[in-house]
């Protein structure tokens, strides 16, 4: 069983009332668990526990926050309410999940938010996808069977090609040798 | 309580906004944070706005522009995608009256004409039995896209973030990539395209998709732009009625600029289904079917 | 090879199959002019086009591609010609097909190069043409074409230069009269031909070697065609059975061009001596024959999806049958296959002047059908058109794209008839070695 206790306090406003937020994490038998005590924020001592006060607990997405636990998140009398954490929401590479937890729009209780770092999500493993071969990756990640097959096809096509080439070379080549030859065997007759 | 609920999250959504302002102008980009004023469409309405040199100005609302100080991602950069992030779109087709709103959203941050959208709004009827509903359709930004498989030249690409994107400095204009995609999601620049709207528009990458150039295909591209300052695409944030979700499928969560759901549990709650999954060319966009629906089909 | 110039019977074969080169009729002239205003006027539609864009054509979103591209698979069915008379026709031993290999590949290697142009024409960004082989994508179908068209190309020359050596080197020898730059044309290539055994053994090796690899090579260029619709999704497209269905099809067009060159240079040349009845006749059989086969892949293209009448691909084919392209679909059916089958089935039917009728017919249907092949798929996506301005709606090609597709033929007849100006329309050499039975046959022919 592992438990993080956090304090956080905060400043008391002129006719707002401030609250604390004692955020507690347990993991038993991969339940994870979410424990809140909402208390009164007081100078010295620990300050009163709040009672029916509505709690919204949010993962940080890209875009948006998204609310985990129940549809309303109520204390009870000794300003404690629970929710579970979900078992399968993806985290960032190594499962890191941002926790925001707000009191809002609850007066006379001042708005209020902690986040926190948290390690219970699914560590993310993805795949660079543009590395893959495939008939829809960039020309560098062509198939390797589809090289293969187009480069063979064309050595064949162009190399008989290539040597139709040469044929007409050599016919072009070897009668202006002879002629040239037969040119020099009449010099060489006179 | 369904009206208190509704009234906080509406709170909750200001507070989101206002905090992705806060942390944009930390990182040094000005913005002005009109993007709820802009929804208004009275012209006559004005904002004050504070210039640099500390002058307050009053300025009409609809002449007002975000300035980007960002140089647009390079063409090299635009091919490789936002590390582990995996885009996905939810259509809520219960909720879609055919408002259009998405359609204008995107024509401005696109500097689109009018006539070859984007995003088209279609009439669809299953059977003869069934009640016809409006179909909103984009590009399905798919896995396996039948439109880069055919493309000559790598002109349009598909990215490690799942978007497909199109560059319009190396597209041959061969419009073979219209032909393949089933989705007729393509649109090509047959004329001269229209003018730059305003300086948003004047720098080209494959992200922002303009300025057009005349003789090369287009497409809808979930705006990557935004998303790499965290924002959502302006069809989403425009849909009066949340039709709309848009997230990382990564992290398994899409909102719809109000709500934020789990979208492993949204498609499984709503039987959430590909288009003509049968093709087997794997969309990234998922619709959810209408039933239940909030308005009744209305021409 | 001289020595067989020096009987007087040969010494009028060389006459007659030079008169063409040395001589030019008014009528000739006259058909060039035209054809070069034909050309200009079609580089003035493209120069229209080059400056405002693509949008002077009719195409739009959905009816992406036109009459550019039905065109562009026209000429590279006619470019299947070349490969079908000097390499089929010879290995199957038709002796008699040997006045028709240089027509056939003159028209070979003038439609692949028209072909080439018109899909440069099509493209929305020309400028961009090196492209497709500065960042050619292997997985593209559109890069094979280009590999296979080009490699076509240079077949198809080699296959049109080989056999005309010896025939070049009697013109740079024998043809006095002619102008100074055509001599020197002559002598520059035809590569010191001297018919020499080791030059006759040579040529004959490379030759047979060429013959046998220009069918794989033709059969590739139109199936790798065919492949640039069959790799889609669309209705009418989205068939195993389009590569054949391409391939017979061209070679039945092919065989049509090659009866309607054979008239007329029969006819303009004075070598009825030459290109006999019996040609005529011949031909008429192999394009029964082609129409025949091309008539089995029709009714498999369609009878699938007649009977099942699934979705979009149904809707697609009831367009085709009684909706609005039934009037085109039933003339190319009708006119341009069925009956032309029916005619040449009777010997009648095959004499020169039906001959030319009927090849005009399947010609025209060849067309059609193309278009037919591009346009109604398009316009039958998976999901509807709507949304759109009204032109998206349909297609009509606009006069640009007409100009260009009539500038494309008239550059192809161009290129042929400038050809016959320059090497010999029906091969010297092997005409003497053919003569005497030659014009045995002929006399019997004409009684």
């Amino acid at each position: 069983m592992v438990i993080f206790i956090l304090g956080f306090i905060m400043e008391m406003f002129a006719q707002e009332r401030g609250t604390k937020i004692e955020l507690i994490f347990s993991d038993t038998d991969s339940v994870k668990l979410i424990t809140a005590i909402v208390r009164e924020q007081h100078p010295e001592d620990m300050g009163a526990p709040v009672a029916g006060i509505d709690l919204y607990f949010y993962v940080q997405r890209s875009f948006s926050l998204l609310p985990i636990g129940s549809v309303f998140n109520t204390t009870d009398e000794s300003g404690k309410v629970e929710i579970e954490f979900p078992s399968d929401l993806p985290g960032d590479t190594v499962g890191n999940v941002i926790l925001l937890v707000k009191i809002e729009d609850t007066p006379p209780y001042r708005d209020t938010t902690i986040q926190k770092n948290i390690s219970w999500g699914i560590p993310l493993v993805f795949d660079e996808q543009e590395n893959k071969r495939s008939l829809w990756a960039a020309r560098a990640n062509a198939p390797m069977s589809l090289i293969l097959l187009v480069n063979s096809i064309l050595l064949v096509v162009w190399g008989i090609i290539a040597y139709i080439l040469f044929q007409l070379y050599m016919i072009y080549k070897e009668e202006s040798a002879s002629a040239k030859k037969t040119r020099q065997d009449k010099c060489s007759d006179n | 309580m369904k009206m208190q609920n509704k009234r906080k999250k509406s709170r909750r959504k200001f507070l989101q906004s206002s905090g992705i302002i806060g942390v944009s102008t930390l990182l040094g980009v000005q913005t002005f944070p009109l993007s709820s004023c802009s929804k208004k469409e009275g012209s006559s309405q004005t904002i004050k706005v504070l210039t640099p040199e500390g002058k307050l100005m009053e300025v009409e609302a609809n002449q007002l522009q975000e300035v980007h100080h960002h140089k647009p991602t390079s063409s090299k950069e635009s091919r490789k995608g936002i590390p582990g992030k995996k885009f996905v779109m939810v259509v809520d087709l219960a909720k879609c009256k055919n408002a259009r709103e998405c359609i204008k959203a995107c024509e401005a941050h696109h500097n689109l004409p009018p006539d070859r959208p984007f995003i088209k709004v279609l009439k669809i009827q299953d059977n003869p039995q069934s009640s016809p509903y409006w179909m909103p359709k984009k590009c399905f930004q798919c896995d396996n896209p039948p439109c880069v498989k055919v493309c000559p030249v790598g002109a349009t690409f598909k990215r490690s973030d799942g978007i497909v994107l199109i560059d319009n400095q190396l597209c041959i204009g061969c419009r073979f990539c219209m032909a393949a995609c089933p989705y007729s999601a393509r649109v090509f620049n047959w004329g001269k395209p229209q003018p730059i709207g305003n300086s948003k528009h004047a720098h080209y990458s494959p992200e922002t998709s303009t300025p057009s150039q005349v003789g090369t295909v287009e497409k809808c591209d979930f705006c990557p732009d935004l998303l790499r300052e965290g924002k959502l695409p302006p069809c989403i944030t425009s849909c009066p009625n949340g039709v709309l979700y848009f997230g990382d499928a990564n992290e398994d969560a899409v909102t719809n600029g109000v709500d934020t759901v789990r979208l492993s549990k949204l498609l499984k709650d709503k039987a959430g289904y590909r288009y003509l999954e049968e093709l087997g060319t794997e969309p990234n966009v998922y619709y959810l079917p209408p039933v239940d629906r909030l308005f009744p089909f209305k021409e | 090879m001289e020595p067989i110039l020096k009987t007087k019977e040969n010494q009028q074969v060389l006459n007659d199959l030079t008169t063409p080169i040395v001589k030019t009729g008014r009528n000739f002239k006259l058909l060039m002019l035209v054809l070069s205003i034909v050309i200009v006027f079609g580089i003035f539609a493209y120069y229209r086009q080059l400056k405002h864009g693509l949008i002077v054509t009719a195409m739009r979103d959905y009816t992406s591609w036109g009459i550019y591209i039905s065109n562009f698979v026209f000429f590279v069915a006619v470019s299947l010609v070349g490969s079908l008379i000097s390499s089929i026709l010879k290995l199957a031993n038709a002796k008699w097909s040997y006045p028709l290999t240089r027509i056939a590949e003159m028209v070979a290697v003038a439609s692949i190069i028209c072909a080439s142009i018109i899909i440069i024409v099509d493209m929305g960004r020309p400028d961009r043409f090196f492209y497709v082989i500065t960042h050619a994508r292997i997985q593209s179908p559109i890069i094979w074409d280009v590999i296979v068209i080009i490699t076509y190309l240079v077949i198809s020359i080699l296959l049109l230069l080989l056999p005309l050596l010896p025939d070049l080197a009697i013109c740079r020898d024998q043809l006095n009269g002619i102008s100074q730059w055509k001599k020197r044309f002559y002598k520059a290539i035809s590569l010191n031909w001297k018919g020499s055994p080791m030059q006759q053994k040579r040529l004959k090796r490379a030759s047979s070697i060429l013959e046998i690899m220009v069918i794989p090579v033709a059969f590739a260029i139109h199936t790798i065609t065919s492949w640039l619709f069959a790799t889609t999704w669309r209705p009418g497209w989205d068939s195993t059975n389009l590569g054949p269905y391409f391939v017979s099809g061209a070679f039945m067009l092919g065989a049509a061009v090659i009866v309607i060159a054979m008239y007329f240079v029969r006819r303009n040349f004075h070598l009825q001596a030459y290109l006999t009845h019996e040609h005529f006749d011949k031909m008429g059989k192999i394009l029964v024959m082609l129409s025949l086969v091309y008539l089995y892949f029709n009714i498999n293209e369609y009878l699938g999806p007649a009977f099942k009448m699934v979705g979009v691909e149904g809707e697609h084919v009831t367009e085709l049958f009684s909706g609005k392209y039934a009037t085109l679909y039933w003339f190319v059916q009708i006119i341009g296959l069925i009956l032309p089958i029916i005619i040449l089935l009777f010997r009648r039917g095959r004499k020169p002047l039906i001959m030319l009728l009927v090849s005009f017919m399947v010609l025209l249907g060849a067309w059609l059908k193309r278009f037919l092949i591009v346009i109604p798929s398009l316009q039958h996506p998976y999901l509807p058109i709507q949304d759109v301005h009204e032109s998206y709606h349909h297609y009509y090609p606009t006069w640009e794209e007409w100009a260009i597709t009539f500038a494309t033929f008239a550059g192809v007849i161009l290129m042929v008839g400038l050809m016959m100006k320059i090497f010999p329309v029906i091969p010297i050499t092997e005409s003497i070695n053919n003569r005497s039975s030659k014009i045995a046959d002929n006399d019997t022919s004409n009684k």
